[in-house]
């Protein structure tokens, strides 16, 4: 596969460990990947890379995750980019969902340990 | 005390209420009970997302390690095990933590030195800072002199402290260069220490509930348990414990220990 024909994933999540392992599953599997820390880098790299799809942490500091999740969503030009979500926290994935009626539901939700498969197959299906 | 009141009417020959008969229970050690329940709950919910985030750090670091030997790439495979290194370490100060916790312990006071028991500590986390590439510097007032605590929890204090500024520091991408530093100084009737990093920092809200029991900025990968338990081991010792942060900007610790053991200074103002 040739560089202008792999699809770009932009992973955003707060803890290293993570932005490490996500980036090197996806490049083994033929991913380009953009890496973010926080709501307000994933923005600036949400409209810089125009990523085919969104690895979402959305337990990180300042509530960034849902932050960038709503500002993405409401934005005519990035909405349509696919959003997973990547969270260990599934109570608060619940409470993130029941207040975001406004905004409509994320494309795929992963539970952490990640499922190498299930999150692969999923990019694949989303991307 | 809680108290649950039982009332029943009592009639007379033409049915009319004369009487109130009242039966008041002493509930007040099922109330405790069932707090200790509740935290016992808590703390099993708080230890589970804890381990599921440890667990996704070991598993990334198995990946590594395993796809770093198919390829022959030495550099993978040892990013790997840094990774499996560090979540194990994890896993090793949250099960410190929570058997803190779950045990009621007598503090056992020793007399020890000041400037021993931090330098101790500070060779502990030195290796840690290198790999991390934080810049790690102490500061150890030679003659601090000697002070009466329980050395176990001090050091596992401090220890604690120092692994919270270096995290601080290892997420925090907005900085190229980080600092850590660690001061000691003795006084007449106290030794204070100060621990501060230029990391992340704290929100308002982790500034509010820092030492709240289960509240943890660390999202999955935290109990929550860390900070409430220095606190009370402060606590315990007579001491205080204070802080500052500012969101990406950093956070300083000072920790104050009296040179004597509480009961003792409490005796003395009797006196």
């Amino acid at each position: 596969m040739s560089s202008d024909e792999k699809k770009t994933i932009l992973v955003v999540d707060d803890e290293p460990d993570v932005q490490v392992y996500l980036q090197t599953l996806l490049e083994d599997n033929g991913y380009n990947v953009v890496v973010a820390q926080d709501g307000v880098e994933a923005l600036e790299k949400v409209q810089e890379s125009r990523p085919d799809l969104v690895t979402l942490d959305i337990t990180m500091p300042e509530k960034s995750g849902v932050r960038f999740y709503r500002d993405v969503k409401e934005n005519d030009d990035l909405k349509t980019i696919p959003i997973v979500i990547v969270t260990g926290i599934s109570k608060d994935f619940e409470k993130f969902i029941s207040t975001r009626k406004q905004v409509p539901p994320p494309e795929g939700y992963v539970s952490k340990p990640i499922d190498r498969e299930e999150i692969l197959d999923l990019v694949k299906k989303l991307a | 005390m809680h108290v649950l009141v039982y009332t029943s009417p009592i009639l007379d020959s033409i049915g009319m209420i004369s009487r109130v008969m009242e039966m008041s229970t002493d509930i007040t050690p099922i109330r405790n009970l069932q707090s200790q329940l509740e935290s016992i709950g808590l703390l099993i919910g708080s230890v589970s997302h804890g381990i599921k985030g440890l667990l996704n750090g070991l598993d990334g670091g198995m990946y590594l390690v395993n796809t770093g030997m198919k390829k022959g790439d030495q550099g993978r495979i040892q990013k790997g095990w840094e990774m499996v290194e560090r979540n194990v370490n994890r896993i090793r100060s949250q099960v410190l933590n929570i058997l803190y916790y779950t045990k009621e312990r007598e503090p056992g006071y020793e007399t020890i030195s000041a400037v021993e028991l931090a330098t101790d500590v500070c060779k502990h986390r030195e290796a840690k800072a290198a790999e991390l590439q934080v810049k790690f510097e102490w500061e150890l007032d030679e003659n601090a002199g000697n002070f009466e605590i329980d050395q176990a929890a001090m050091r596992s204090l401090l220890v604690n402290l120092l692994e919270n500024a270096l995290d601080a520091c290892r997420v925090d991408k907005k900085k190229t260069e980080h600092l850590v530093t660690f001061r000691m100084k003795g006084h007449a009737d106290h030794v204070l220490f100060e621990i501060s990093d230029n990391g992340i920092g704290m929100d308002q809200e982790t500034r509010e509930k820092a030492f709240s029991l289960f509240f943890s900025s660390k999202g999955a990968k935290g109990t929550g348990l860390g900070l409430f338990i220095s606190n009370n081991i402060i606590k315990a010792h007579g001491g205080r414990i204070e802080f500052e942060s500012k969101l990406d900007q950093g956070t300083r610790f000072e920790i104050m220990v009296p040179r004597t053991r509480v009961e003792s200074e409490l005796e003395e103002t009797a006196n």
